[in-house]
């Protein structure tokens, strides 16, 4: 146990394995908040498509949001990121950051559609036509009456999402990418420390870190929008 | 006053994103355009590790050579070992392999191999508590039988051991192996009980027993009828080239055959650098 | 229409033609589930309607067809003389206010949001001039300190309250009460009865679904009774109470009083 404590030591006190580290973090960081961006993008997106009537102008949409999360849900990640990196983006010299962000966005836009969706389906129906009998708008109900409030029943989800995005970037030092995880290993590696544990430990900190200070975040944001539901006097 | 905090939000919010866009066109600008692209397995010490993050080593000397004589640019990139082979052949997004690549059969039918640049020696790495049964300083396959034994995935050890377990003195001795994602996680491996030995190429091992207290590495040898004739499980690398890239194989060779012209106290270049990235040589 | 601002305007002065609202062989079928098998009727103004029937006899279906929550599956609904399609029932439903028997107060909203949201949106008042008019509405039914709440803290006798006034504050011609005292507490629809009155008196013209027969009594100008989908008898309140016509309707309200 205390060689444990001596090589963390080691870690922190050496600039290059510091270093090492911090570059591999914000190489998850920068995957992680464009994938996040696009899962949001474009899940609200599909999300929109699936909750709208069934017309015949809607059919076919629906029809590829359905397909589309679908196989996206019922894929393992790791085989997603490789068919990215070597069949669809099989190009030469195409930078890997952005096959890496392309592949997390387009995977969590599947679940961030799917928790969209239910937050939209999970307002009462009443709400909207509270709106209909004011002779409102789609837009406006949509706007100011059915999006807040789907909002409060999304972020906690949504939130969840963001987490399961940051972790799974994990993935990516599978296909040579230079995230905290390689860091870790690198550090680990015959010519560094020679033993993965320690490194390993430290990334899995650097992760700890990062989702309680968004889970912090999004209870923060929870909590406001959840001021409407407070009973009471204001 | 809402107004307000939304607009402060939208603006840090525009303002984070514009940062992270920029550290990542940053980060692709970095990527020259590459003329070709060689495929490496990082860490692999000396031939590829990370310094600073760059990739350096024995392999990537040898690949700027070519860079220069060709006059081309190459880029190295770091991807899965167990894919390179299958990168190679195909040619989309590789045009060569450099990562310590033993000459097999099976790979040459998917690729064209250069002139072999280094011998290396198989070794097995174990826990001082539990060593194998010894032949004098090495360790024959023999000893190995009925016990679990780990290497990298697809290297050459993993190959050498699943070849014994399959048709070769193992075989039918209740013998296991697992495929680790890594020789390091290997040598991590055996600290937690999870195997009992790893095989990995020499200069790995010695790296990894190096820096672990507790782990120590012989060489691994074929038996023969008498303890003389054991011999060691050697193996060749060499460079993978992509079958239509002739003008990149020889360009291969010939910087291959000049770093291993012996030089007058018998050393090769590929020997210097071998020595150099161990941090053996005051270079 | 008064200077002291407390009274609560109706749209009578501003009705053009003699009869409000025309229902022309109406049918509402939920997939296979027909729910209104052709009704027809009429509803001029200043009457005051109470429909009844009993549970499932599509009395609130009825009510929802005549501003299309639900969109008739054939028939015609006529609006001071115009035939409401999905184009027009926007601008229509300004004119045809509806209270819901869940008060259908939007919950993100405060009270004031709430009352001010559709007349400003629709451009009917300026923010300022709605939020006065939602003030001088809220100290009527005694609730001015409410304002600013949220629904979520707001009792249900005031919830339905509030959402009276918020249909109010469009001055409509016609307002549709779909069982509004339903989801109460004795206590509280008390309060809401006697709003629903004070409209009333004031000439308000009044659908209502609802089972309060003292109420319905009270207020009707005329009484519908809706079974199966289709209107099985009609009158005056006095008539239809004490000497209805048909077996069904002796049966139901046998049951009830």
């Amino acid at each position: 146990m205390s060689n444990f404590f001596s090589k963390i030591g080691e870690l922190f006190s050496t600039p290059e394995y510091i270093d090492s580290l911090l570059h591999g973090f914000l190489l998850t960081i920068q995957i992680s908040y464009f994938a996040i961006l696009i899962g949001i993008l474009l899940g609200t997106i599909i999300a929109l498509v699936d909750t709208a009537k069934k017309t015949k102008w809607t059919i076919v949409p629906k029809f590829i949001c359905t397909v589309y999360t679908t196989i996206i849900r019922g894929t393992p990640m790791a085989l997603q990121l490789f068919i990215m990196f070597f069949v669809i983006f099989a190009v030469k010299g195409f930078p890997s950051i952005i096959i890496a962000i392309v592949a997390f966005g387009l995977n969590s836009a599947a679940y961030t559609a799917e928790v969209i969706r239910g937050g939209i389906l999970s307002v009462d129906p009443g709400q909207t036509e509270a709106g209909m009998a004011l002779g409102l708008s789609q837009r406006t109900i949509f706007m100011k009456i059915v999006a807040p409030q789907a909002i409060k029943n999304i972020i906690p989800a949504l939130g969840n999402e963001i987490i399961t995005v940051i972790k799974e970037t994990a993935i990516v030092s599978m296909v040579g990418m230079y995230d905290l995880n390689m860091a870790a290993k690198d550090i680990g590696s015959g010519q560094n420390m020679a033993s993965y544990i320690v490194p390993m430990v430290v990334a899995a900190l650097f992760y700890l870190v990062t989702i309680y200070l968004i889970t912090f975040i999004v209870k923060r944001i929870e909590k406001g929008l959840r001021r409407s539901d407070l009973r009471g006097e204001e | 006053m809402h107004k307000v905090k939304h607009l402060i939000i939208l603006v840090l919010f525009l303002a984070v994103t514009a940062v992270m866009g920029l550290s990542v066109w940053w980060s692709i600008s970095g990527d020259a355009e590459a003329d070709y692209v060689v495929e490496t397995n990082v860490p692999f010490a000396p031939f590829e590790f990370y310094e600073n993050r760059q990739i350096v080593g024995v392999d990537v000397d040898i690949v700027n050579r070519v860079a220069e004589k060709m006059n081309k640019k190459i880029q190295i990139k770091n991807v899965e070992f167990d894919v390179i082979i299958d990168n190679v052949e195909a040619g989309r997004i590789a045009d060569a392999g450099a990562a310590g690549l033993t000459i097999t059969p099976a790979r040459e039918e998917k690729v064209n191999f250069t002139i072999p640049y280094y011998d290396s020696v198989q070794y097995v790495i174990f826990s001082e508590e539990m060593p194998p049964s010894l032949r004098d300083d090495h360790v024959v396959w023999e000893a190995l039988a009925g016990f679990r034994l780990g290497s990298q995935i697809g290297s050459t050890g993993y190959l050498f051991i699943d070849d014994e377990i399959e048709n070769g003195v193992l075989s039918g001795t209740g013998t296991t192996l697992k495929g680790i994602d890594s020789h390091q996680l290997a040598a991590d491996a055996i600290k937690a009980h999870i195997i009992d030995f790893a095989v990995a190429d020499e200069l790995v091992a010695k790296f990894i027993v190096e820096k672990n207290p507790g782990l120590l590495a012989l060489p691994l040898y074929y038996s023969g009828k008498t303890r003389e004739e054991d011999y060691p499980v050697e193996e060749s690398y060499a460079i993978a080239v992509n079958k239509e890239r002739g003008e990149l194989l020889e360009a291969f060779n010939e910087v291959l055959s000049e770093m291993m012209t012996e030089n007058s106290e018998g050393q090769t270049e590929i020997d210097r650098l071998v020595l150099k990235y161990m941090g053996l040589s005051n270079e | 229409m008064s200077e002291n601002g407390s009274e609560i305007k109706t749209g009578i002065s501003q009705a053009g033609a003699n009869t409000d609202l025309v229902v022309r062989n109406l049918h509402k079928a939920f997939g296979k589930n027909k729910v209104i098998n052709g009704i027809d009727f009429e509803l001029k103004e200043g009457e005051r309607v109470v429909v009844l029937g009993p549970s499932g006899s599509g009395k609130s279906t009825f009510l929802r067809c005549i501003n299309w929550m639900e969109e008739p599956t054939s028939g015609e609904i006529i609006f001071d003389g115009e035939v409401v399609t999905a184009k027009n029932i926007r601008r229509i439903r300004r004119n045809l206010g509806m209270v819901f028997q869940h008060f259908n107060l939007i919950t993100n909203m405060t009270v004031m949001e709430n009352l001010t949201l559709a007349p400003v949106k629709l451009k009917l008042m300026s923010r300022e001039a709605a939020r006065k008019r939602a003030m001088e509405l809220l100290r009527h039914i005694g609730l001015p300190k409410k304002a600013d709440a949220y629904p979520a803290s707001l009792s249900g006798g005031q919830k339905q309250r509030i959402a009276i006034i918020r249909a109010m504050m469009l001055s409509p011609e016609v307002l549709l009460f779909d069982e509004p005292t339903s989801a109460l507490d004795p206590e509280s629809i008390g309060d809401v009865l006697s709003l629903i009155s004070e409209l009333a008196e004031r000439g308000m013209t009044i659908m209502i679904v609802t089972h309060e027969m003292s109420f319905a009594k009270e207020i009707a100008t005329r009484v519908v009774f809706i079974d199966k989908g289709r209107i099985i008898e009609e009158g005056e309140p006095e008539e239809f109470f004490s000497h209805p016509k048909t077996e069904r309707v002796k049966e139901f309200l046998g049951k009830v009083l």
